[in-house]
């Protein structure tokens, strides 16, 4: 049981413990020994590599919901005032 | 989106060493000092709905995010002369924001509700504990699905979007602001724990929680098809 552990395949290092640390592991912030860790889980596990692909792939699918146009109350009378603060000082007397 | 150029400026970037592009951004502030109304409504359009999602972050109701917002584009138009492209258009259009947002006076009771938000259920598995064998094995018994090998055209679908945006807005305020700065807007994470107020590590339990859950409404949606 030692040496899995030590190789990375120990149970609980395995599926669970991989797919709660991919945020840590895509910001780079899981300890050296960790990142070695879920490196090795990836490289055996048959389904984990598919988890950390897809939340990759959740983000960048977010990114491609359009923003909703949505009517910002009071956009009129936001752009008045970019117009009046732009007007030259003689207009405004 | 145009949106992914790295942000500049601001010590936090500074520090990672990233070069500051000249970007759309840049053109906007060219076109905001010449009084290019064009260049302010593409401005106003191309933020709001990410200002909208974090004011509600600090305040209770859209009407008053929305007036946060309006205040902030006011702070924008006003403070222009005064701006000195030390950090980038949008960070300092942010900032505004995030200021204008606590002064609003409910900020006090957002914030706690926030950082609990993180800390409370942060032992909480990713993925239903169901979905694992038991000890001594801990594999996956009920995999993910493989929605991210089908086409394209299927993931990039309005109903896809339509999805992906509604598990976005159904997530805890805290959970929405982090995920729309980080991995929207593309902030880092040192920017965007200033800017909330958050430890790295609440502020990247947020980020956890937040993407697991948009995985999880994209698997159920191809899982129910």
């Amino acid at each position: 049981m030692k040496a899995l552990a030590l190789v990375g395949l120990h149970p609980w290092r395995t599926c669970r413990k991989s797919v709660d640390s991919v945020t840590e592991f895509l910001e780079g912030s899981l300890s050296p020994e960790d990142r070695t860790r879920v490196l090795t889980h990836l490289k055996v596990c048959p389904d984990c590599p598919r988890y950390f692909r897809q939340i990759e792939l959740t983000i960048r699918l977010a990114r491609e919901v359009p923003a909703e146009t949505l009517p910002l109350p009071g956009r009129a009378a936001l752009l008045d005032e970019f117009r009046d603060s732009h007007r030259p000082p003689d207009e405004e007397i | 989106m145009v949106d992914d150029m790295p942000m500049a400026d601001d010590e936090a970037i500074e520090s990672q060493g990233q070069p500051r592009p000249a970007s759309l951004e840049d053109a906007l502030l060219d076109g905001l000092r010449r009084g290019d109304e064009v260049a302010f409504e593409s401005l106003i359009d191309r933020h709001t709905p990410a200002m909208l999602r974090l004011a509600l972050f600090y305040v209770p109701s859209l009407a008053i995010a929305e007036e946060v917002v309006q205040e902030t584009w006011l702070g924008v138009v006003r403070g222009l002369g005064s701006f000195e492209g030390r950090s980038s258009l949008r960070t300092w259009i942010f900032r505004i924001l995030i200021n204008k947002a606590k002064a609003s006076g409910v900020a006090e009771r957002r914030t706690l509700p926030l950082a609990a938000e993180g800390d409370g259920d942060a032992e909480a598995p990713s993925v239903d504990p169901s979905r694992f064998r038991g000890p001594p094995r801990g594999y996956w018994s009920s995999p993910p699905n493989y929605w991210d090998e089908l086409p394209e055209d299927r993931l990039l679908a309005g109903e896809t979007l339509a999805v992906i945006q509604r598990a976005m807005e159904s997530l805890p305020a805290g959970q929405q602001a982090v995920f729309e700065l980080r991995d929207l807007q593309q902030w880092t994470s040192a920017e965007v724990c200033k800017a909330l107020g958050l430890s790295e590590g609440n502020q990247r339990v947020l980020l956890h929680r937040a993407r697991t859950r948009v995985r999880s409404a994209i698997e159920e949606y191809f899982d129910a098809r």
